[in-house]
This record gives C-alpha cells, structure tokens and sequence, in this order.
C-alpha cells in the first residue's frame, strides 16, 4: 500500500500515480516525519528515525495539509451532476427510495456527506426508520445505519436468483482472510436472521453470483474497498430469500470468499458496475463509514506486527477519531443495534473487536510529565562522584542536565541526559582552577624605556625655570606683570568702597593653611582697605584653624576675633536665624557682648566676607545666610575652585569675588589704582604668568609626542 | 629669635616637602605626619576652648540644674564615643542619625533656595543685544545653550520605538553630545584653575625660601 504524499489517498503497492489526486507516487517523494524532521520513503509508514507514525500525511511542499486524515482508503468525490451516476436503482430498474432530506444533509461532515454522495444509489427511505431511532443517537446516525438495519418496515426487494448460489453457502462460511473485527461486524445478521429481506431480482442474482469471483477490472480499488463491509455486517437479520434469489445480505457474504488477504477489493459494495445494484446493501450505509476505517486499521495492524512487538510504536488507532472511539469504549449511549458493532456496554469491546488502543512511542513518552514518587518507592540514585580532573571525589559537581524539565523534586525524573555542554564547562572550570593564584602572580610594575626615562626631570626642570627666572630676576618677561582686569574684583572692591566708616563686616577666614601661601596675600589686600575705610571688623571661622590663621594677619583694634563657630552648615544656619548667643567667647577667652559690638543679628553686618578654599565654605554661606538675609556676600577663594564658586557671583549671589593672586593684584589696581605694584608682586605675577606658559608648552609637547607615536608606529 | 627659629623650622620643612619630587622618602613623611598632627593638635584645642568648655562644661560645673538640657547633648556626645568600640557599636547611631538627620534637612532647603532655584533663575537671562550690547547677548546665549545641552547629558531615559520618539531621541542625541563639550570644558577650567592654584602655592614657598631665609643671615 502506497500513501499519497498530497492527499494521503493509499494506493495499491506499485502504483506510480494517485488514484484520488493523480500525484506521482514513489520516486523522488520523500515523506518528512512531523516530529523528527527526518526523510523517509514515501512507502513507510512509521518513521525510520523516530517511529512516528508517517501515514498519511503530505510530503514537503504540499499544500493541501488539510486532506481528511481519516480517509486512508481511496474514496470517491462527489460526482457534479453531469458526472453523477444514476441510482442504481435506475440502473437495477428498482423503484427509488426517498433520499434524506436537505437539512439534514447539512448536519453531517463533508466527508462524510461525499461518502453517501457515492453511496447514493444506496440510500434508503429515511423518513420512517429515522422515527423509531433513539434520541440519543445523532442525526446522523439516523440517516446512516438505522432505518434498514432496525425494523425495515417493508420487505427488500427479493434478490435476483443469480445472487442465491453464492449467497446459499456463503453466510455460514466466513472468510479466514478476514480480519476479527469484520467477522464481529458480520456475524450478527448471520446469526439472527430476523426480517426478510425482499430477494432480489434474478438479474442481480447472476451478477453477484460472478461477481465476487470475477471482478471486473474496471472496477476502482475504492469500489473493491466499499463492497466488503455490507457484505459483512449486516446488522439485522435480512428476510429469507425466495428459492431462486436468497437473502441479499447472503449473497454479500459470499462475496469476502473471494476477496484477496488484503481484503481490499471486496466486490459487494460495487453493484452498479456489477449490472446493477441489489437493494439489500442499502440496509447498512453504517458499515459503508466504517469500513473506512475498518480496512485502515486492519491493515496497519497487520504490517506492524513485527515492530509493534519489538517497541511501542504507535498503532494504527490514533486514526481513529475521538468520537469514534468515544464510541467505541461505550461512553455515549447507543442503540442496541449499534451496540454490536461500536461496543456499547454489555458488547464486544473495542480490543475485541480487533480495535487496538493508541500506543505512545518512545520519543513521546519522553515528554510525558514526571509521576509523582509513590511511597516505598526508592529515590534515584544519586549522580556518580567524578574519577578524575580537580572535581575527583566531588559528587554531583557536574550534574546530569536533563533533556526535559522533570518538574519539581518530589517527582521522578523521566529522562536525563548529560548535555553536550558539560564536558566544555568542566574543562573550562579545569582550566579556570589550575591557573595560578592571584597570590603568586605579582603586577609588574610599569617599566618607562630609558630613553623616557628623563622626561618627567625634563618637565621639573622646566617648570622650575619658569617659576624660579622671574622670581630670582623681575622685570625679565615683557609684559608678564600687567595685571588684568576682572569685573568680579572690582565689584568686590566697590562693595567695600560703599561701606561708611563704622560700618559692620562680617569676615571669616574658612580656610586651611595648606592654602595660605594663596589665600593669604589677597585677604591681607582686603583686610588693608577694610581697615583704611574704618570699618568694624567681626572675625570669625567655621574651620578650627581658621581663628589661627586670622590671629596672624595683625587685625588691629578695631577687629574682634570671635572665633571658631562649629556646625560648619548648621552653625551658619544659627547664624543666620540669630547671632546673639552664637559666640559665648571670643578667640581670647573674653565673653562675647553683642551690644558693645553693635550686632544683634546679621542685619545689622554692612558686609560679610569669606576667604575660603573650598567650594562647600562658599556655598554653605551662600545656601544658608544668603537666601535668609539680604547682607551683601563676598567671597576670597582659591583659584582651584573659583570655576564652581562663579556661578554664584553671575547670578547675584556673591556681590563680589577675588580669586587667587591675580584676583588678589586685580583687586588692588580697583582699590587702589594709584598704588604701585611692588617688586615682589611683579615677580610673583611674571613666575605666574611663565609658569602656565610653561604648562601649556608641556601639554601641547606632550600631545604631539602621544599622537606621533600613534601614527608613526612607534617610530619616535 | 621666635621668629628666626620659625622662620628656619618653616623653610626646613618646606624643602622636606619637596622633597617629595625624588620620590616617597622619610623626610616628606615626617613633614606629613608633623603637619597633620599639628593641624588635628590645634583643631582640638580649639573645639575645646570655643566650644566644650564654654558651651557644655563650665555651664553643667557652675548651674547643673539650670542647665541641666545640657546632659543631652552631652549623652549624644558620649553615645558618638561609643563607635569606636566594637560591642556599642550600635549605640553609637543614635548621634549619627540625629546629625544626618538635621544635616540633610537643612542641605536640601539650602540647596532648593540657595542653590537649583536661585541659579534656575540666573539662566533667565536675555539674549538681545539691544539689552546690553552682542557681547552680553552672546554670552547669555552661550549660557543657555550650555546649561539646557549640560542637563540634557544627564537626561538618560531611552527613546521610544515610534516616530516621535525617535525624533526626540534624535534631538536628545545632539543636545547631549553638545553637553559633553561644555562638561569637558568645564573640567578644563577647573584642571587649569588647580594648575594655577598650585603654581601660586610653589611660588610663594619659593619666594619664602629665597627672600626670607637671607634676612636671617644677614
């Protein structure tokens, strides 16, 4: 038996084209298994690889994939009503009976409904039998098997004497070649003979006399396949024939003796071809259906014998439909005259009947879901210690993967494999442990070639030359003392300019003396004008060191060192909320009168200054004083933070702002433009000036070299 | 004569600290170790007469009673001992939390009103040069320009999928790469103004050495 790759139609062994579809068979087809992918010969069945069941299924390429999987024989289409035949009624000149009606032809499945197409000329008065059926029994049903099988109320037409020889000795004899299942279907109207059946006309009888024997080779394998089972199944018991036509169903039964072991071709089912058609076949369009399956079943079950006895592959069952095999195992009601033939309750069973459960292959029982350890039953056991490598003794080190997830641990694995992976970790993790540890690897140290080498002294030569020239010999660098010009100083010398004399200023000196060699020559610049003005000077800190670097600077009189005030953010938020009771005692140990000072609070203070050298200095006075007072804010601050503390001045936050030296020289030339600038500040502005030159000339030297060695390879 | 030994103490370990140029030597640690030292010895000292002694002792001594909300701050100061042994470790977060705590509270007020509001401010500036000439406006436009591209750096939420939000993430893009040039920049000034600070400080400390130490001989 051949399956069709396209429409899954099996067709004779040797066939080269589908009977149903006309697609070459054999050759170059290849069947692809579902599940495994691999390539088969279109002649199996079950896959070489995997034993999935192939047939009937469609080759690669094809396009219809929804070709009935049900239909594993070769059945005919619905013929269009040009090509439509004549009722075999017509042809046997039978009165015709009444066919079913439209609605209920909507009802049944389009296979199904091409299968009575084909079986028309069978179709039997519906009306009546569909009366008598059970409600339990679908529409369908009614329409296929009952009403001739149950209780035909009128007698069948007699068969023609032709059929009686045949038939005579045929019902008692059944066929060895036939499979169980058909003489379950058939043996119950054989046993229980119970309506007549009319006899069929004479001419029919001749027919099917021959007919069994010699079938006519113009007669489709289909055709063959349709005429075993009303042969062999009828269901009820047929009326006697008259002494020259015996009962038709006899005379179908005689046909099987004929028919080959595959019993493929049974002949009873084809009368139109035969010369015309007998009426009692169409008591039993029930088995007409089934025998589509029936053969199939019959078949696979016997070409797999072989394998199924050496594995679980899967049988022939899983074509059987669901509501078929609902059926079968008796769960839905049936009539009792079903019952035979479906294995209703109290009846043959389905593996009686020659119905094989569906088997689950191998592959698939792979996927089955872990079952759940039952008590007394042993763990697995466990994975083996490893034998050799650095994880020798280690148990379960590199453990097994599994193939498929077996679910939690309470259930027991179905199926583990060791991955392909595994071995690649473990010579990883191998390698891994035995390269040294970081203990015995010791960084080496960066090692500059020699030529190299003088580079760094060659930039400390550099730099010094530039400081040390202007500072040994001022007046060398044309131009290196010209002071610039900075708005910021010179808003921060015309805030003090603008104070009356007596006025209040606020002075903290928030910076450490790491930075004094910076700080301290503009401070003293400010503190100089402040005192020159006559202004009263209120010294303090937030920085514990700061009392000590203000103590040096030689305040005067007029000035009172209060001191450290701690909180650093806090204490200036204190400050700001009340300066009476900020400061117990001063930097001398004497008590503080905030009267004798004339400050109550910083509303009373003209001007607050910071010199500081850090940012959070400034923004703390900034933040907490300056956002609750409208006191006028200036700041001296280091040159390395004077980018982060000018925002504050651009946005009006800091009145003033003197930065580093030359903020200090840019602050002298506003307060004093007539003063002239010493020796010492010449010196020290050129050694600044000369000193960025010298930067930059090392950067910029520094840059080409980097980038030459990039390009040149080395080279340099 | 104080003067003439400072003036020798500070030069000598002025040149101990250059020392530092040939390399990690005793000469520079010692200087190190006598400048912390000295620094956290008069740190000390001066928490102590202008803050201790004043504020918490002398008033717990002369009127307990008076002052006697004095003992908590004094217990907090106590419990902040206990960190340094390991088994009151914990007792001593009771002092630390109330200090983050009110460190915090008011670093955010002061930031929110000193700092992001004020400044939020400061970029509102105009950009017509009929206000105070191309100059100003030029620079207030450089201002904006850098403060909205600076923010729009940090800005790190990814684009959408759709077109709009490709076109913002396309916006967004450019807006950042111009950020990154006036964040480099900013950086630059602040290297260049660490380079200027620091070469005032070896000025300074060269001209102590050089005009300084010949007054004391002569």
């Amino acid at each position: 038996m051949i399956y069709c790759p396209n429409c899954g139609t099996a067709n004779r062994d040797g066939s080269s084209f589908c009977n149903q579809c006309g697609q070459r068979l054999g050759g170059g087809s290849k069947a692809i298994c579902p599940f495994c992918g691999a390539e088969n010969p279109i002649e199996n069945i079950f896959c070489d690889a995997c034993g999935a069941k192939l047939a009937p299924l469609v080759t690669r390429g094809a396009e219809e994939k929804e070709k009935p999987g049900l239909k594993g024989l070769s059945l005919p289409t619905k013929p269009t009503e040009e090509e439509e035949p004549a009722p075999l009624g017509e042809e046997a000149g039978l009165p015709q009976e009444p066919t079913g009606a439209a609605g209920e032809e909507e009802e049944i499945p389009d296979w199904l409904a091409r299968l009575r197409a084909s079986l028309g000329e069978t179709a039997e008065p519906e009306g009546e039998a569909s009366e008598e059926m059970p409600e339990e029994v679908p529409d369908w049903l009614r329409d296929l098997g009952a009403p001739p099988v149950e209780e035909p109320e009128e007698p069948v037409a007699p068969a023609p004497e032709e059929f009686a020889a045949e038939a005579a000795g045929g019902a008692e004899e059944m066929p060895e070649e036939l499979p169980d299942w058909l003489r379950d279907l058939g043996a119950p109207p054989v046993e229980e003979p119970e309506e007549p059946v009319v006899p069929a006309p004479e001419e029919f009888a001749a027919a099917a006399a021959g007919g069994a024997e010699e079938m006519p080779e113009e007669v489709p394998d289909w055709l063959r396949d349709l005429g075993a089972p009303p042969v062999e199944e009828p269901e009820e018991p047929v009326a006697p024939a008259p002494e020259e036509a015996p009962p038709e169903a006899e005379a179908e039964e005689a046909a099987p003796r004929e028919v080959p072991a595959e019993a493929e071709a049974p002949a009873t089912g084809v009368p139109a071809l035969l010369g015309g058609e007998p009426p009692a076949p169409a008591e039993e369009p029930l088995a007409a259906w089934l025998q589509e399956e029936g053969p199939v079943i019959l078949e696979l079950s016997e070409e797999e014998t072989a394998e199924e006895e050496a594995g679980p592959a899967p049988a022939s069952a899983p074509q059987v439909p669901a509501w078929l095999e609902t059926l079968a195992s008796g769960a839905a009601v049936l009539p009792e005259e079903l019952g035979p033939v479906l294995g209703a309750p109290g009846k043959p069973t389905p593996e009686e009947v020659g119905l094989e459960r569906a088997a689950i292959p191998s592959w698939l029982e792979v996927l089955r879901p872990g079952r759940k350890r039952e008590e007394g039953e042993e763990a697995p056991a466990e994975e083996p210690a490893e034998t050799e490598g650095v994880l020798e003794g280690v148990r379960g080190a590199l453990r097994l993967v599994p193939a498929i997830d077996p679910g939690p641990d309470q259930f027991v694995r179905a199926v583990s494999a060791a991955a392909t992976v595994t071995p690649a970790h473990a010579e990883t993790l191998t390698q891994v442990l035995a390269r040294p540890t970081a203990a015995s690897v010791r960084p080496r140290a960066v090692r500059i070639p020699r030529r190299e080498r003088g580079l760094p002294w060659l930039a400390f030569l550099l730099l010094l030359a530039a400081v040390l020239i202007p500072v040994l010999a001022p007046g060398l660098v044309p131009g290196g003392g010209q002071v610039p010009v900075a708005k910021p100083a010179e808003d921060f010398a015309a805030q003090i300019q603008n104070l009356a004399p007596g006025a209040r200023v606020l002075f903290s000196f928030d910076y450490d003396p790491s930075v004094s060699t910076e700080l301290d020559w503009p401070v003293r610049e400010v503190l100089d004008n402040l005192k020159s003005r006559g202004t009263v000077l209120l010294v303090m800190s937030t920085t514990p060191t700061g009392p000590g670097l203000a103590a040096r600077m030689g305040l005067g009189n007029t000035a009172t060192l209060l001191g450290y005030l701690p909180g650093q953010e806090m204490g200036l938020q204190r400050l700001a909320t009340s300066f009476s009771g900020a400061f117990l005692v001063d930097y001398q140990g004497k008590q503080v009168d905030e009267t004798a000072l004339g400050v109550q609070s910083l509303g009373d203070v003209a001007l607050i200054i910071t010199a500081a050298s850090s940012q959070d200095a400034v923004r703390w006075w900034v933040e907490q004083v300056g956002s609750q007072t409208h006191t006028p804010i200036c700041a001296i601050v280091s040159g390395a933070i004077e980018p982060s503390v000018r925002p504050y001045y651009s946005s009006g936050q800091l009145a003033g702002l003197v930065s580093g030296w030359v903020g200090g020289l840019a602050y002298r030339r506003a307060a004093s433009p007539d003063t002239p600038m010493s020796a010492q500040d010449m010196a020290a502005m050129e050694a600044q000036s000369l000193g960025h030159l010298a930067v930059v000339v090392l950067i910029v030297l520094g840059n080409l070299a980097y980038w030459g060695k990039r390009l040149f390879g080395g080279r340099s | 004569m104080s003067d003439l030994v400072g003036i020798w103490i500070s030069a000598l370990l002025t040149v101990m600290v250059l020392s530092y140029l040939l390399g990690d030597n005793p000469l520079y640690r010692l200087a190190e170790h006598l400048f912390v030292g000295t620094a956290v010895g008069y740190a000390v000292l001066v928490a102590y007469y202008s803050l201790l002694r004043p504020r918490l002792l002398l008033p717990l001594i002369q009127a307990p009673l008076e002052n006697w909300t004095l003992i908590v701050p004094l217990l907090l100061a106590v419990l902040l001992l206990a960190r340094l042994n390991h088994s009151w470790r914990g007792a001593g977060l009771v002092p630390l939390s109330f200090l983050l705590g009110v460190g915090v509270a008011l670093a955010i007020g002061g930031a929110l009103f000193g700092s992001i509001l004020p400044q939020v401010e400061g970029t509102f500036v105009s950009v017509n040069p009929a206000d105070g000439g191309w100059g100003v406006a030029l620079s207030h436009l450089v201002l904006v320009i850098g403060t909205v591209s600076t923010l729009a750096y940090f800005y790190f939420t990814g684009q959408g999928d759709t077109g709009l939000g490709r076109v913002r993430g396309g916006f967004l893009k450019a807006w950042r790469g111009l950020g990154k040039w006036f964040i480099m920049l900013t950086f630059g000034a602040l290297f260049a103004g660490t380079v200027m600070a620091r070469l005032s400080l070896l000025i300074g400390r060269l001209q102590f050495l050089i005009t300084e130490i010949p007054k004391t001989l002569r």
